[in-house]
């Protein structure tokens, strides 16, 4: 490659990497991005969506991705609830993961709930947890 | 610092001897070929998910539906092995280019299901540069069978200028997105602080790995501001390390730290970044390979005497 191909190949790629910084509305992708992880204002007081277990004592479980979106990434798992729900899809998304439950454990677990969480999650870790609770979804695990 | 001396270290073509470009190859497909098989059944279950879920970004935008189970696993094995060539630098003006695309296929396949993550974006584009430039002239299967020796060139060192100027240009987007979308807020007020409340709070939900070390800090509002202004200056201010070797190794080292701190503060391990490979190009790597090799000779004789 002559210099000015170097060049070329060098500008080229710099202008690739910086523009999706001032994309307009931004657009995240890959491998190119504008990185906005953690960028958004955010209040202490906050939504998370959850699909919890629910065994006979009526103790909650925490299920793992796995359970709840297939996969081992819990970031994939929170994006794969949170567009189900946007979808208003809890109903489909609950008996799924009950029927993963069934097949594969935890075994003590009798039901599942999706539901999301709003509470102060600064306030959570000083030991204030009241969290505000909206059930979108419960079903039973059927064995 | 000597004006000439400043004007050297910005030029793009600055000549680097070839083991430098090798040893860099080396790095970065070790890694590279390390993670895929550290993540192969992860890469693999993807052949399985419903279409109804695929969402394909980047290159992947070319499918209008997900490929056969078979040929993702098909492709994530040939990646593999595509990436032990990469790194040995075997039959390299293939192999190289080939490993760059299927491994930005491959990682681009994996980020194609509703979430994009941001963890291996600088690999894929480090591995992309390396792979389609001449990084196996030496340090290589290729060149051992050639046999040729290869003198310091702008040839070698441009590329590995370019994924120094690419690895700035990654945290100077991450920093102006903070600027973009949180403004002085995320500098001065209580944005960073509630991001990692809140992203610990609901990895506890769904019973993840979470940071108790950063649930714990969250409660000393004080500390946030200068975090975040501390985060600001290393990622808006990266690029100001490609104008001295100096800063240089100085701005890898606080990008380091600040990757680590990400991990004791919100259990998010961006493993490359932690690596310290993502930084290697910034330094002089025959140096230490000579170290290296030096030492190793000294302790033969010291074990034969």
């Amino acid at each position: 490659m002559p210099k000015w191909g170097a060049v070329v190949v060098s500008v080229v790629t710099v202008f690739l990497v910086v523009q999706p910084a001032f994309r307009d509305p931004p657009r995240d992708s890959y491998p190119l991005s504008n990185f906005p992880m953690f960028a958004q204002p955010l209040e202490a007081t906050n939504s998370a969506d959850a699909v919890i277990g629910v065994t006979a004592d009526g103790d909650r479980r925490t299920l793992s991705p796995q359970r709840i979106a297939e996969t081992d990434e819990v970031i994939q798992a929170v994006g794969y609830v949170h567009n189900e729900l946007a979808a208003g899809r809890a109903g489909r998304l609950c008996s799924d993961v009950a029927q993963r439950v069934a097949d594969a454990g935890p075994s003590q677990v009798v039901a599942i709930q999706v539901l999301t969480e709003r509470q102060d999650a600064v306030a959570y870790f000083q030991g204030a947890r009241n969290p505000e609770v909206t059930l979108h979804a419960s079903c039973e695990v059927v064995r | 610092m000597k004006l000439s001396s400043r004007r050297r270290s910005m030029r793009l073509l600055l000549p680097a001897p070839p083991l430098r470009l090798g040893l860099l190859r080396a790095l970065v497909g070790t890694f590279a070929t390390i993670y895929l098989l550290a993540r192969l059944p992860h890469l693999i279950s993807f052949g399985d998910f419903p279409a109804e879920r695929f969402a394909p970004v980047g290159p992947v935008g070319l499918l209008d539906e997900p490929l056969a189970a078979g040929a993702v696993t098909t492709l994530v094995l040939a990646t593999v092995a595509l990436g032990v060539a990469f790194t040995t630098g075997w039959r390299y003006r293939i192999s190289g280019p080939a490993f760059a695309l299927l491994f930005l296929w491959v990682t681009t396949y994996r980020n194609s299901w509703g979430t994009v993550l941001h963890t291996e974006n600088l690999l894929a584009l480090q591995v992309l540069v390396v792979g389609f430039v001449r990084a196996a002239d030496t340090f290589s299967l290729d060149a051992r069978r050639v046999g040729e020796e290869r003198s310091e060139s702008w040839r070698y060192g441009w590329p590995i200028r370019l994924v120094t100027v690419v690895t700035v240009l990654t945290y100077f987007v991450a920093g102006w997105a903070k600027i973009r979308f949180g403004g002085a807020e995320w500098l001065f007020g209580d944005t960073l602080r509630n991001q990692i409340a809140h992203d610990n709070l609901r990895k506890l939900l769904l019973g993840d790995f979470y940071s108790p070390f950063g649930g714990w800090l969250t409660q000393f509002g004080w500390l946030f501001p200068p975090m975040a202004i501390g985060s600001a200056i290393i990622e808006l201010g990266a690029p100001l390390a490609l104008t001295n070797g100096r800063l240089g190794h100085w701005w890898a080292g606080a990008a380091w730290s600040f990757h680590v701190a990400i991990v004791a503060i919100m259990a998010i391990v961006f493993a490359y970044q932690i690596s310290f490979i993502a930084f290697a190009a910034f330094f002089r790597l025959e140096v230490g390979w000579e170290r290296v090799k030096g030492w190793r000779l000294w302790r033969q004789r010291a074990t034969a005497t």
